[in-house]
């Protein structure tokens, strides 16, 4: 199978067993694997260094210090970056933020590394790839979404991805009582009483 | 020793040399198992065009069929008629084409090839995305869009994995959603639905009427949706609600 163009940067999860191998099979199929970065400021840090730029970012999906918070701050700061998500599971918080982030890919960590290669193929030919089952917790989302605000919709993602209300709040540079205030909008809205609980039917899979 | 800089993941020395040999461009010794690892999953895909000008369907299907892995077999002129055929086994792909002037044929068509119990993957050949053909792909779990413009290399590509099951879309494919999910986030369902009505032209009597209102209660409705999009009359939200629609604007 030939080497993917372009050069390859893997954001969050580095040192897991998953990226380490990753990070081999690419490089063994002939793919330019530009570097590890822990998230989305050590990676800037290191564009900022004059690291070589890379055409595609594979970003952990699970990975509380990356995730869809590393995948927004990358799609805002580089608008042509080209970014593949990998995911444990389709679900609607990842399926919202490939869809909302403009995602390029998304690609399970369950899938063969033929298909890894392949969704990079697509990728970085300027298509676009989604996993069985997207179509359904797309419109999970969207149910969900519809009856959060914006900005309830970037707390409840933060604290679904493991982040405590004061980290939430330095992440958005808001006071922790205001990041109180809006879990208590977002627990309304979806009818649940606690992060366990909005974290569970945000990731819950679609046939959950 | 920090192993996340970059290329930062040579930590021991078998995978100093594994990488150097890699990083030359062409790996000398790749290790046993990676080639069956790497190996492309393959089984020829069948597939059946539908809809279209008969002259181009058949020819691309004549044309597809002389790529690796890749199996035409006959092309309809609509979906009645594919139902109709009796076919030994199903193609693992269906590719639709979708013409622009005629959405009202290709959505009902896509309702009808995608139920769940299908065998087949449902792809859709258009020329450019479009929010209600995106949408409309959501719904019914259609298997991905291809562009018209493609070359056959990237068709074929792209068929081969839409035969797996997923989805391949053109890049940026989220966009025609955005726009219109950002205009229309903010309206109740109850707005929308009114809205919907006003730019179809009917008046507040008829639309109090259909939705078991009292026109006051539509008047309310609707001068707060003319608030929200920022628009003085009926005209204007009519048009805002088309622009909403098509995603374009």
């Amino acid at each position: 199978m030939a080497a993917v163009e372009g050069g390859i940067a893997i954001v969050g999860g580095a040192g897991a067993f998953v990226t380490d191998a990753l990070a081999w099979m690419l490089t063994e199929s002939g793919s330019r694997v530009l570097g590890f970065y822990r998230d989305f400021s050590t990676l800037e840090a290191a564009l900022r260094g004059g690291a070589p730029a890379p055409d595609v970012a594979v970003v952990d999906a699970e990975d509380p210090a990356a995730g869809p918070p590393a995948v927004a701050a990358l799609r805002q700061a580089y608008p042509d970056l080209k970014i593949l998500l990998l995911c444990e599971a389709v679900s609607p918080m990842s399926i919202g933020c490939a869809i909302e982030e403009h995602v390029d890919g998304v690609v399970l960590k369950s899938d063969a590394p033929a298909e890894m290669l392949l969704a990079l193929r697509h990728v970085t030919e300027g298509r676009a790839v989604m996993p069985c089952g997207w179509h359904k917790a797309s419109l999970e989302r969207e149910a969900l979404v519809r009856v959060l605000s914006v900005r309830e919709r970037q707390v409840l993602d933060l604290a679904v991805s493991g982040l405590s209300n004061k980290e939430i709040a330095e992440r958005l540079v808001i006071s922790v009582n205001t990041v109180k205030f809006h879990l208590r909008g977002i627990y309304l809205s979806l009818g649940v009483h606690s992060r366990l609980q909005a974290s569970l039917a945000m990731s819950r899979g679609p046939s959950g | 020793m920090d192993r996340r800089q970059a290329p930062g993941f040579a930590t021991s020395s078998w995978r100093v040399a594994t990488y150097t040999t890699a990083a030359a461009g062409r790996p000398q010794s790749r290790p046993p198992g990676l080639d069956s690892l790497l190996a492309r999953p393959c089984g020829e895909v069948t597939l059946t065009l539908i809809g279209g000008q008969r002259l181009l369907r058949e020819a691309t299907a004549s044309l597809l069929s002389r790529e690796d892995g890749l199996r035409a077999l006959t092309t309809f002129e609509s979906v009645a008629d594919y139902q109709a055929a009796y076919m030994e086994s199903p193609p693992r792909v269906l590719l639709l084409d979708c013409e622009e002037n005629d959405s009202a044929r290709w959505q009902g068509a896509i309702g009808e090839l995608s139920s769940p119990s299908s065998e087949s993957s449902v792809a859709l050949l258009c020329s450019e995305i479009r929010e209600d053909l995106i949408r409309c792909a959501i719904e019914h779990g259609v298997g991905g869009v291809i562009l018209k413009s493609y070359t056959t290399k990237e068709t074929r590509d792209a068929i081969a994995y839409i035969a797996t099951g997923r989805t391949v879309m053109p890049a940026g494919w989220q966009r025609v959603l955005a726009g219109a999910s950002d205009r229309s986030r903010g309206l109740s369902p109850r707005q929308r639905e009114i809205l919907a009505l006003v730019a179809q032209g009917h008046g507040n009597e008829e639309i109090a009427g259909e939705l078991e209102l009292s026109p006051n209660t539509v008047k309310f409705h609707i001068r707060a949706v003319y608030s929200r999009l920022g628009v003085r009359n009926r005209v204007e939200a009519a048009n805002q609600y088309a622009q909403m629609t098509r995603g374009g604007g």
